[in-house]
């Protein structure tokens, strides 16, 4: 009944990716010309701001005028942090006044709650309990919230105002990266637009204390047995230390401290395409016995110390920083926080990054980044979508490179860029670099993934390339370690195993789901610690087929069959 | 004085009732309007469709809660975990009021009183992060055990620990702020008695048994009583936690299961069938407990 | 005189000695988390601060008192509390008298009780609630941060108990005297409740200094109580449905600014504790009341 419990995973907003996230892309056709075009002076940026109309059909759907008077569109914020400047304020920033001016939108928050998460679902739950009007615009990362919403009719589905709206470029992301879709589909409607993630940014690499490694005269390991022996080594050199930092308390295969590289290609926690092209549950597959029956061993060895099932992700990457660990896993931007305080905390410390070695069956494979960390929806009567569209397309522009983009250098003057002589500059800010400002944009598109030919920027920017403008805010705004953790990340394409299923929690899940979980995380956990024998995955993969597994496997796959459209 | 209690009527009492009203009305409006919500527990509840046009379910949520195969382990890890924190929540708070009466030296008894209230204020979250640093195989308290050749045990990853460190701690959190109450009861002890007591030669010992303790009883009474309705309870904050995959088997209770399915989905109805199943137990339990008072003291509780 | 055998001086001792420990053992996590709020970033994300700060600096202390929200949200703290207080403690003193007198003096007050209790035992939940704090206008105002929890029952049987506990003799005194109830109650029990006010005016101090959630689904973001605001900082935090973006992981994470932040929210409600503590420890005891 005290629903003040429920609130208590945080979840910021989503965000927003500038600068660091923003601009990256596999391989794929189209915009190269438009990413290898070099803009130097910053003013070039100046002047798209103010030559609005004479962009071309490719930024601009063409359909789009400015409205006068100007129109209110009101969003909803979820903000982790204020951090405005100049006398800015939430209703009058650069990002209002730009949208104001380019527009004739006027931004207005409906609700700001200070975070994501619970809050701002039960927030939407009230609303719709008690009929308050819906924002114009809102935010939701939550799937069972989306299917509300959907349910509720009172949103509006996008279909018809993205046919008419979208430009060419928005269309073919969404059509390079069309799986997002699957989330904001109920009926054959889409009921929202997904945002698209940057396909590295939570990936995992290996993180090594690379004086240690020195210091042991080793080499960085390749594979599961190179790894168990430089474990052993740093075991040996190091005694009272820890030589693999691991969180287990919430799960293995978490952000920061797991151990999903051991799992192969067979990862857990995940639904993913066997080769009937049916979804199938990571967890209850052959391959992970042998993974935790190789982590047990890794236990036994002392390599993972004895706390480590009540260290959470925060526990196990503070020993790293502290100097009392040898390897961490995580993913790239790990490198920029926290393991850059390990050269603070330990004289002579060296962290480097590096490819993950492959697992306890020779593979190697990584839970893959999702695809998508939320999607915008719309209040039933909107009707200002031509404006949704019109920025959403100019702020894609930054994934796409585009060097006529108004918001190349940053989003907000003073936050994360300033302009010195013509030009902009992202190390000289004021009160030093911002990104807080982003959570009160009108939306983000998030990344581009396949729309950039050639290398991703972080290869380019890694391999020294500083031509075009985001390439120079890249290489200087963004800590070294997290484009090598990232660059680490991009070495082993392919290996990723994404998690297919995005849909709102199926009829069995929503009964079963918390048990067959828990029955899972605690068996994993158990074999490791040594206190059940590896024959017990067996017995837990019939009990989770029997409990409910085999339906949800079943429902699952009936969702996944009806989000592909005729 | 016979007279005068006989003029309790209307006439006179009409203060009494008119003294009760604002919070009668305040309760009304803000407590017991609200409690038609419980009709969602037989409900599948959607907050689009409202309290009126849901689904009908009757009994469904709470066979979700019952059918399920641990549900007796999680009712008995609760039972467990509160139970102990109950008595030590009760006993602990009281047995150091009694020590602190004793303190004679003002300052001294002022700075212990507030130092051990500090803890009370600060969040599991916060507590949980020092806790396990703490309580680890290395932490601090393993090496004073070490050093006193005692073997280590892994007070959080130990199924057979991990309820005990909960008690311990919550009692540990709490104790200084439950034993406010008690001093502000002793400060209303009258010196006289103290002063005949010691006339007639009684020791410490018997001033506190005679004295003390009876003053400080229907409070203690009180407290006991109306922490009856936490005995499904547990202390979700802190079991939320601290618990991990290697102690869940001992450590899980209903609010942190409750939580769990409610991630799963919008589980309001879910929550709130489980709440009104506590809230049973607490009623049932609370008036046994005023009936026996009142039929073997002969004491109102409230 | 017991003070003086030898057996009490030796109890006293162990005593003293007990008390101290426990005192000491409940001082160490604010300790912990001043060090921690005054240490370098580096060394408290690295987990290596314990008592004694590392990397001194007064960082964070200067971000969060230049905070414009950090004010605002202090503020509304401390008027929904003085508010809150003031007008719980009212009804809490009201309530108890009739509550405390015996059932054959006011009837009906079984009745009453029962009414009252039930209020602690049943809820009708998050969104019932809402929606009444809704209807009742006041959502988004500090009543809605007031008025849902401003009878506490808990208050009022503790206080009724304090009531009981007053020599009868007081009160029937003063009705010899020709006063009615409310003479009674102001000019008899309420000179001699002080302690009891004191005590139950520290727990709703304390209760409303603490509550977040109300401030989270009522208020709108500049209205926010500090308790919603540091509630934000000290939640878990699930990064796995954010798209990450390293610098404001950083800033979000900072456990400087964090440590900080509960510090500093803690202080105000820790100093009004010596204020009140004169009346329960001293003792304004009844007994200075002439019978």
């Amino acid at each position: 009944m005290r629903k003040s419990f429920k609130t208590l995973a945080l979840l910021v907003v989503a965000c927003v990716t500038f600068g660091l996230m923003s601009g990256c892309g596999g391989n794929g056709s189209n915009d190269g010309a438009v990413a290898n075009k070099s803009i130097n002076e910053g003013d070039e940026v100046q002047k798209s701001e103010t030559a609005k109309d004479d962009r071309g059909g490719q930024t601009v759907p063409g359909v789009f005028k400015k409205y006068d008077p100007p129109v209110e569109i009101s969003i909803s914020t979820a903000i982790k942090q204020e951090d405005f400047r100049n006398g800015d304020t939430l209703e009058n920033n650069p990002l209002t006044r730009w949208m104001l001016d380019n527009m004739g939108v006027k931004l207005s928050y409906k609700w700001v709650l200070a975070d994501q998460n619970d809050a701002f679902n039960t927030k939407v739950r009230l609303a719709l309990a008690s009929g308050d009007e819906l924002p114009d615009v809102m935010y939701i990362n939550d799937l069972v919230v989306m299917d509300e919403l959907i349910k509720s009719g009172k949103i509006e589905s996008v279909d018809e105002a993205y046919e008419k709206y979208a430009s060419e470029r928005t269309k073919q992301t969404f059509d390079k990266n069309a799986v997002v879709w699957n989330q904001v589909t109920s009926d054959g409607k889409r009921w929202g637009l997904p945002t698209i993630a940057d396909p590295v940014v939570g990936d995992v690499v290996m993180w090594v204390r690379q004086d240690w490694l020195d210091a042991v005269g080793m080499k960085a390991p390749t594979n599961v047995a190179e790894l168990d022996a430089v474990l052993a080594a740093f075991k040996k050199k190091f005694p009272d230390k820890t030589p693999l930092a691991v969180a287990g308390k919430s799960l293995l295969t978490w952000w920061m401290g797991d151990t999903q590289f051991m799992f192969g290609t067979s990862q857990p926690m995940t639904w993913n395409e066997d080769s009937s092209g049916k979804l199938q549950y990571g967890s209850i597959q052959p391959g992970i016995k042998g993974a935790l029956t190789k982590l047990n061993d890794f236990y036994n060895k002392g390599y993972m110390g004895k706390e480590f099932g009540t260290n959470d992700e925060m526990q196990a990457s503070s020993l790293f920083t502290s100097g009392n660990a040898g390897i961490i896993f995580g993913a790239g931007w790990m490198g920029g926080w926290p393991l850059n305080e390990t050269a603070k905390n330990v004289p002579g410390a060296v962290v480097k990054a590096y490819p993950l070695p492959s697992g306890a069956d020779g593979t190697v494979g990584r839970h893959g980044s999702k695809l998508s960390y939320g999607s915008y929806v719309f209040r039933k009567g909107f009707d200002h979508f031509d404006a949704i569209f019109y920025y959403w397309d100019t702020t894609l522009g930054r994934a796409l490179e585009d060097p006529n983009s108004p918001f190349a250098a940053g989003m907000a003057e003073g936050y994360d860029y300033v302009m010195k002589d013509g030009k902009p500059d992202w190390k000289d800010i004021p009160n030093g670099a911002s990104a807080a400002i982003q959570q009160f944009a009108l939306l983000d598109p998030g990344a581009a993934p396949g729309m950039i030919e050639g290398p991703a920027i972080y290869e380019r920017v890694a391999s020294g390339k500083k031509d075009n403008i985001y390439e120079q805010k890249l290489a200087e705004n963004t800590e070294p370690l997290v484009i090598e953790g990232n660059m680490a990340a991009y070495s082993q394409p392919g290996i990723d195993r994404t998690d297919l299923f995005n849909g709102a929690s199926t009829k069995t899940m929503t009964d079963k789901w918390s048990l067959l979980f828990k029955s899972e995380t605690e068996t994993f956990l158990k074999i490791i610690y040594g206190k059940a024998s590896p024959g017990e995955f067996d017995t837990f993969v019939e009990k989770w087929k029997e409990n409910g597994g085999e339906q949800i496997t079943k429902e699952v796959n009936d969702w996944y069959q009806s989000t592909k459209r005729g | 004085m016979e007279p005068i209690r006989a003029k309790w009527n209307w006439k006179t009492n009409w203060p009494l009732h008119f003294m009760l009203l604002p919070s009668v009305i305040l309760l009304f409006i803000y407590s017991y309007i609200p409690m038609f919500g419980i009709i969602i527990a037989f409900e599948n509840y959607k907050s689009y469709s409202g309290f009126v046009h849901s689904e009908w379910v009757g009994l469904d949520q709470f066979r979700l809660l019952f059918n399920d195969s641990r549900v007796t382990e999680i009712i008995g890890n609760t039972l467990f975990i509160s139970l102990g924190k109950m008595v030590l929540g009760w006993i602990v708070p009281l047995a150091f009021a009694l020590l602190l009466n004793e303190v004679r030296h003002m300052a001294i008894k002022r700075i212990i009183q507030s130092f051990v209230y500090l803890p009370y204020f600060i969040s599991w979250v916060i507590l949980g992060a020092i806790l396990t640093d703490m309580l680890s195989p290395s932490g601090i308290i393993n090496q004073g055990l070490k050093a006193l050749h005692i073997a280590p045990v892994f007070f959080l990853g130990d199924n057979d620990w991990f309820r005990i460190t909960l008690i311990g701690s919550d009692v540990w959190k709490e104790f200084g702020f439950g034993t406010i109450i008690y001093l502000a009861a002793l400060a209303g002890v009258n010196p006289a008695l103290y002063e005949a007591a010691e006339i007639d030669g009684a020791s410490r010992w018997r001033q506190t048994w005679a004295v003390t303790v009876p003053s400080i009883l229907p409070v203690s009474v009180i407290i006991a009583t109306l922490s009856l309705g936490n005995i499904l309870n547990g202390g979700f904050d802190q079991v939320y936690n601290l618990i991990n995959p290697l102690v869940s088997a001992k450590g899980e209770i209903i609010d942190t299961y409750v939580f769990d399915m409610g991630l799963r989905q919008g589980a309001f109805s879910f929550s709130t069938a489980v709440g009104l199943f506590k809230s049973v137990v607490s009623v049932i339990l609370i008036t046994i407990t005023y009936r026996m008072a009142a039929k073997f003291a002969n004491y109102r509780i409230f | 005189m017991y003070h003086k055998t030898s057996g009490y001086k030796l109890f006293y001792a162990i005593n003293l000695t007990i008390l101290s420990i426990g005192a000491i053992v409940c001082l160490l996590p604010l300790i912990h988390i001043f060090a921690v709020s005054v240490s370098s970033n580096a060394a408290s994300t690295g987990n290596l601060v314990k008592f004694w700060p590392i990397g001194f600096n007064l960082d964070a202390y200067r971000r969060t008192l230049d905070s414009p929200d950090f004010a605002q949200a202090l503020w509304i703290s401390v008027s929904r509390t003085a508010l809150g207080t003031a007008l719980s403690m009212f009804l809490c003193f009201l309530a108890a008298y009739p509550m405390s007198k015996v059932n054959s003096q006011f009837r009906g007050r079984t009745a009453y009780s029962w009414y009252f209790i039930i209020t602690i035992l049943f809820n009708g939940g998050l969104i019932p609630t809402y929606l009444v704090v809704n209807a009742t206008g006041i959502r988004d105002t500090i009543w809605a941060l007031v008025m849902p929890g401003v009878v506490v029952v808990f208050n009022v049987v503790l206080m009724m108990n304090f009531f009981r506990g007053i020599p009868k003799e007081l009160e029937e005194a003063a009705q010899i005297d020709g006063a009615n109830h409310w003479r009674v109650l102001f000019t008899v029990f309420l000179p001699v409740s002080l302690p009891s006010i004191a005590t139950l005016s520290l727990f709703t101090v304390v209760s409303h200094w603490n509550s977040w959630f109300d401030g989270l689904i009522y208020m709108s973001n500049d209205k926010q109580p500090l308790a919603t605001m540091i509630q934000i900082l000290v939640q878990k935090q699930d990064y796995t449905r954010i798209e990450m973006n390293v610098s404001e992981i950083a800033k979000i994470s900072a456990r400087t600014l964090r440590a900080t932040q509960i510090f500093i929210g803690m202080l105000p409600v820790l100093v009004v504790y010596p204020f009140l503590q004169k009346y329960f420890v001293k003792g304004m005891t009844l007994g200075s009341v002439k019978e």
